[in-house]
């Protein structure tokens, strides 16, 4: 991108870094402030807090990407500053209550507001729902997505320091992958209906929240939809499961293969994606929204992903 | 103590089942002149005396009274196991049954089994190859403590029995589906795997299919092991490619069955191991390996023989039933 853009980036965890690193190739001219406390940071344009930001507008984006529990706080303080676009990493808030207060605070306001689902723009979770856009699989009856990684291997830092480590921090493998509650109701174009859950912490993490969680929904053209979420997971692996009237497709990260086989026949894709350049068409689609007159949001999509993770948490209680 | 070549089984239903338990005996060395069947359906009656060269009967009782069995192998479609094994149970006879779908007549069965009898219900997979590898895997501690597990088993239900009419068999029927009769099957391996019992059990069954069934076609289960073990139980009657694929997450690493690939991998930060498992006897279109229903009538004959206990109860039975109850009305 060539124009001069005016970019906040709230936290410089992983994930701020990650998206700092990306918008200095994506739109190198840009001037990217940094909202964080931390003293090990080395760029230029570093702030402590949101309150000096205002000297420095008009933003063209403001990307909240500190920890969960801190978004509300962040993107209502975001949206003071009237920014033409919101970045939020996923999850949008802590609860569904803080996000219809965040949904409330954006009416009116003619600001692109954007919920980070990364996933959403990874080749594998692309290529599955052209195909099943496609209609190549027939009338889909059943579709898994299995997600696991262990969190000592995911965090760089040491977990129990980490939001994760809590559940009123964020913390929790129903929240922290709701990523995988979202990929279903987006590949299949509909939304999903809880329908049970069963989650539990049932490793010796030092976490005080769900480690694992097995849910099960269900679409208004009845395909059944089930879940696996899990931050225990030895080597980490995700994977995505379809059965459908012509064909089922069976896709995981290990193999990077989709295969899709009608009993008769079978036909593999490869499909092979760094993380990195997940992120960075990420960035991209949301770089590119900054040049649209009529304004985005998928606020509802978040909120929905957010009910859905509350119903499997709720119900899905270890009663241990 | 008797001679084992002297008892005489008689297997009650003649279909699939039945005619593989006559198999199952044949190759356990029992006399063809000790093995007789009965089914009403004169068809299966007749390719079983051609077939097996075995005597058959059109009325079961009569086949009580002029063969005088020593046990009974009830090879029925699921939901009419009841009336033959309290039949059995009243003349205090041997008796083995397959895989129920419902645990119907159960509390009047149980207080009358004592051990004058056998009464051995199924538990094939348990004798399968890769279940004993699974649990020596565990046992090694080769992936750490079990903590959760993921399964599935798939396969389009007119291949099934591509012989016949599949709306017209049990597997077609709401009581007996495809489903019912397999989330029992495989709770009995997965339980015997973890050593532990179902604490909760809930989640979707649905017919979602156009097949000519009454049966549901999808059960997606989430089940909670007493042992705190989470984990979810798929089973569906609609996927063209046959799949069964289990697995097991450790807190070393994790373990991968494929049933159709016969392979289990371990996987671990540093490695993946592959297990490549024995070719398997399969017998016509069916896809597991003959030799766990042969090793499985054998435990049968070595229990009537008193030479062995037979590995799985009524009681153990009963769990699982009402864990398929408790997830039938979730």
């Amino acid at each position: 991108m060539k124009k001069e853009l005016n970019i906040v980036i709230c936290g410089f965890g992983t994930i701020g870094q990650r998206h700092f690193n990306n918008l200095k190739r994506l739109a190198p001219k840009s001037k990217i402030y940094i909202v964080s406390k931390r003293k090990d940071i080395v760029a230029s344009n570093v702030v402590r807090s949101f309150s000096v930001l205002q000297k420095f507008g008009p933003f063209d984006a403001i990307m909240v990407c500190n920890e969960t529990y801190k978004h509300k706080k962040s993107i209502l303080q975001a949206i003071n500053l009237q920014p033409r676009a919101i970045f939020v990493e996923k999850p949008i808030a802590l609860n569904t209550s803080e996000a219809m207060e965040i949904k409330k605070a954006l009416k009116g306001k003619r600001i692109h507001f954007f919920v980070g689902y990364s996933r959403q723009f990874w080749k594998p979770y692309i290529t599955i729902k052209n195909i099943i856009k496609k209609k190549q699989l027939g009338k889909i009856y059943y579709m898994r997505v299995s997600c696991g990684q262990n969190l000592t291997d995911w965090r760089k830092r040491d977990y129990r320091k980490t939001y994760s480590a809590k559940s009123k921090t964020g913390g929790g493998a129903v929240l922290d992958i709701i990523h995988e509650i979202n990929f279903p109701a987006w590949a299949l174009l509909e939304k999903i209906r809880y329908k049970a859950s069963i989650t539990g912490k049932v490793s010796a993490l030092k976490v005080e929240a769900e480690d694992i969680a097995e849910s099960v929904f269900q679409t208004n053209s009845k395909t059944v939809v089930s879940i696996h979420q899990d931050c225990i997971r030895v080597p980490g692996k995700w994977s995505c499961d379809i059965i459908a009237s012509k064909a089922s497709l069976h896709w995981n990260s290990f193999s990077e293969k989709i295969i899709i086989s009608d009993g008769k026949k079978s036909s593999r894709i490869f499909v092979s994606d760094t993380w990195n350049n997940m992120f960075v068409r990420e960035m991209s689609y949301f770089l590119k929204l900054l040049e649209k007159k009529n304004t985005f949001s998928n606020i509802l999509e978040a909120i929905n992903d957010m009910r859905n993770a509350e119903l499997i948490k709720s119900y899905g209680k270890n009663k241990r | 103590m008797e001679k084992i070549k002297d008892k005489k089984f008689y297997i009650i239903g003649l279909g699939s089942m039945g005619k593989r338990r006559i198999r199952n005996l044949l190759f356990n060395k029992i006399k063809k002149e000790h093995i007789c069947g009965f089914d009403i359906n004169d068809n299966r009656r007749k390719e079983v005396e051609k077939e097996y060269r075995i005597r058959t009967f059109d009325n079961f009782k009569k086949g009580i009274l002029e063969f005088c069995p020593d046990a009974l192998i009830i090879s029925t479609p699921p939901d009419k196991h009841k009336k033959y094994f309290m039949f059995a149970v009243r003349e205090k006879m041997h008796f083995f049954t397959e895989v129920a779908t419902t645990n119907d007549g159960y509390k009047e069965l149980i207080p009358l089994l004592d051990e004058k009898f056998i009464a051995a219900p199924s538990c094939t997979f348990r004798y399968l190859s890769a279940i004993k590898k699974i649990n020596s895997i565990l046992k090694k501690n080769e992936i750490g403590n079990t903590l959760a597990f993921e399964h599935y088993l798939g396969q389009y239900l007119p291949d099934w029995h591509p012989y016949e009419d599949y709306s017209t068999v049990y597997f077609a029927k709401k009581q007996t589906g495809g489903c019912k009769e397999m989330l029992p099957y495989e709770l009995n391996w997965i339980l015997y795997i973890f050593k532990s019992e179902i604490k909760d059990i809930k989640g979707v069954h649905k017919k979602v299919s156009n097949l000519k069934i009454s049966a549901d076609d999808l059960y997606v289960a989430v089940v909670q092991m007493e042992r705190g073990i989470i984990g979810t139980v798929v089973i569906d009657l609609l996927n063209r490619t046959p799949r069964r694929t289990f697995t097991i997450i450790g807190t070393k690493g994790s373990l991968e069955w494929n049933w159709i690939d016969r392979t289990i991998t371990i996987s671990t930060r540093k490695k993946r191991s592959i297990v490549h498992l024995a070719k398997v006897k399969k017998i016509k279109h069916y896809n597991t390996d003959e030799s766990a229903y042969q090793d499985e009538i054998k435990d049968f004959i070595l229990s009537v023989q008193k030479k062995k206990k037979y590995p799985y109860t009524f009681k153990d039975d009963d769990k699982i039933l009402s864990a398929l109850n408790r997830f039938l009305v979730s």
